[in-house]
C-alpha cells in the first residue's frame, strides 16, 4: 500500500466527504489501504463519478462479510454477480440493436 | 467468463484452507492474556515519552502509520472471519520482526505488542508504539515498506469486496471499446488522406498539358473569328448611315447571335477542361472513400453508444440494484 500513497490518500478523501454514516465510512476506510492500484483508482474514479456507487459498493461489500467467511456464500454472492452483470450486460445490448434500429429507418426514411 | 468468476474462490479455498475459514487459537501464556505485563508497560510508557520527544514529528508519524496499519489489517482480517485480531497482530509482528533482523527488538518487546493487540490499557498501547518506532527507527528503509504491504491473499479479497469482478470486467471492456474506437480513427484519417489526395491537383501530364492547350488555343482561335465578325458587322453598319429602324434591330441581332456564339465558345472550352478534371480524379473510387467514412463514424457512434451503456451498468444501473 506504500507504493500508490496519494491514491490512498485520495480515496479516504471521497469517503470522508461522502453521505457515508461514520460507521460505513469506517467499514470503507479500513479497506482501502489494502486495495491494488487498478481497483483503488477505478474505486476513486467511480466514486467521485456518481456518489451513489460508494453506497452499493458499501452495500456489496456488507452483503460479502454477511458471508462470514462461509466459502459457500461467498460462492454464491459471487454467482449472484456474475447473474447480475451478464443480465445487465445482455439488456444493454438488446437497447442498442433497438437504437441501431430505430436510427437505420430513420436514415432510410 | 464462467472461469473468471470461480477463480475468486478458487483463490479463497487456496488461501484459507476449508469452507469455513480457518480458526485460529491463542498461543501466547495464559499470564499475557491476563495482563501480566502491566508493570513492565509503565515503565515502558515513560521510556517511549521520552524516547518520542527525541524524534521529529514526521518520524513519530511514521511510527504511528505502522501501528496505524497493524490495527487496521487485524480488524480487516477480524471482520472478514478469516482470523483472529489478536492472531493477524501477532503474525505480522512476527513477519516485520522478520523482515527486520536488525530491528532490535526483544523476545520481551514482542510479547507487549501481543498483550496490547489483546485488549491491554491505553498506556500499553502507546508503549507499542515507541516500540514501533524503535524497531522502525533501527531497520533498514524498506522495513516500513515491506511491513506494510498486505499479503496477495488478503489483498485480493478485499480487491473482491470492493467488486473487483465488476471492475474488472468494466475496465476490461472500456479497454477493449478504446482500441477499437482508436483504430477506427487511424483508419478514417487513412481514408481522409487519400481523399484529399484525390481531390489535390496533381501535376500534369504532357499530354494533358497539350490537350488543355489545344482546347484553350481553339477557344481564342474562336473568340478571335467572331470578333472579327463582329468588327465587320459594325463597320458594315456604321457605312450605311441609316435611322432606320429595320435596320437597326436586324444589326442588333446578328451582334446579340454572335455574342451568343461567344458565350457557347467560352461554356464548350470550359466544359472540355472540367472534363479533362474530372477524368483526373477517379470519381469511383472517391464515392467508396467517402462512403467508407460514413461507415467508420456509424461504428464510432456504435461504440461511443455501447461505452456509455457500459458505464451506466457499471457506475449507476447495476449497482442501484443491489
Amino acid at each position: 500500500m506504500s507504493h500508490h500513497p496519494l491514491l490512498i490518500v485520495k480515496a479516504r478523501h471521497v469517503v470522508r466527504h461522502s453521505h457515508l454514516s461514520n460507521v460505513d465510512k469506517q467499514l470503507m476506510y479500513e479497506r482501502i489501504p489494502f486495495l491494488d492500484l487498478g481497483m483503488l483508482a477505478l474505486f476513486i474514479d467511480s466514486a467521485e463519478e456518481n456518489p451513489f456507487a460508494l453506497d452499493a459498493i458499501v452495500s456489496s461489500m456488507k452483503k460479502k462479510l454477511d458471508a462470514r467467511g462461509n466459502l459457500h456464500r461467498l460462492h454464491e454472492i459471487l454467482e449472484t454477480e456474475a447473474k447480475e452483470i451478464e443480465a445487465r450486460d445482455s439488456e444493454d445490448t438488446d437497447e442498442t440493436k433497438v437504437e441501431s434500429e430505430d436510427e437505420s429507418k430513420l436514415v432510410a426514411h | 467468463m464462467r472461469e473468471q468468476f470461480h477463480k475468486p474462490q478458487d483463490e479463497f479455498v487456496a488461501a484459507y484452507g476449508g469452507d469455513e475459514g480457518v480458526a485460529f487459537e491463542p498461543t501466547a501464556p495464559q499470564g499475557e492474556q491476563e495482563g501480566g505485563y502491566e508493570g513492565e508497560v509503565g515503565g515502558k510508557e515513560s521510556e517511549a515519552q521520552a524516547f518520542l520527544e527525541r524524534h521529529s514529528s514526521e518520524e513519530r508519524k511514521l511510527a504511528e502509520d505502522i501501528v496505524g496499519a497493524i490495527e487496521g489489517i487485524s480488524n480487516q482480517l477480524e471482520s472478514e472471519h478469516i482470523v483472529s485480531r489478536e492472531m493477524a497482530a501477532e503474525s505480522m509482528i512476527a513477519t516485520a520482526f522478520a523482515a527486520a533482523p536488525t530491528s532490535g527488538v526483544e523476545d520481551g518487546e514482542t510479547s507487549l505488542w501481543k498483550s496490547v493487540l489483546r485488549g491491554a490499557s491505553l498506556g500499553a498501547r502507546n508503549a507499542v508504539k515507541a516500540v514501533a518506532l524503535t524497531s522502525m527507527m533501527s531497520a533498514s528503509p524498506a522495513f516500513a515498506q515491506d511491513y506494510m504491504h498486505p499479503s496477495p491473499q488478503i489483498q485480493k479479497k478485499v480487491d473482491y469486496l470492493f467488486g473487483k469482478n465488476i471492475f474488472e470486467r468494466f475496465a476490461n471492456k472500456r479497454a477493449s471499446y478504446k482500441e477499437a474506437y482508436t483504430q477506427l480513427e487511424m483508419h478514417k484519417e487513412e481514408v481522409q488522406h487519400r481523399i484529399d489526395e484525390l481531390n489535390d491537383p496533381r501535376p500534369r501530364s504532357t499530354a494533358e498539358e497539350a490537350h488543355i492547350k489545344r482546347v484553350e488555343a481553339d477557344r481564342d482561335a474562336k473568340l478571335a473569328a467572331l470578333r472579327v465578325e463582329r468588327t465587320l458587322e459594325k463597320a458594315a453598319f456604321e457605312d450605311l448611315h441609316t435611322n432606320d429602324p429595320t435596320e437597326r434591330a436586324e444589326y442588333d441581332a446578328r451582334i446579340a447571335a454572335i455574342a451568343a456564339r461567344e458565350a457557347r465558345v467560352v461554356e464548350d472550352c470550359e466544359a472540355l477542361l472540367l472534363a479533362e478534371h474530372r477524368k483526373a480524379a477517379p470519381q469511383q473510387e472517391l464515392q467508396d472513400l467517402y462512403r467508407e467514412i460514413v461507415r467508420i463514424e456509424r461504428e464510432e457512434n456504435e461504440l461511443v453508444r455501447r461505452f456509455y451503456a457500459l458505464k451506466r451498468s457499471a457506475y449507476g444501473s447495476y449497482w442501484s440494484r443491489w
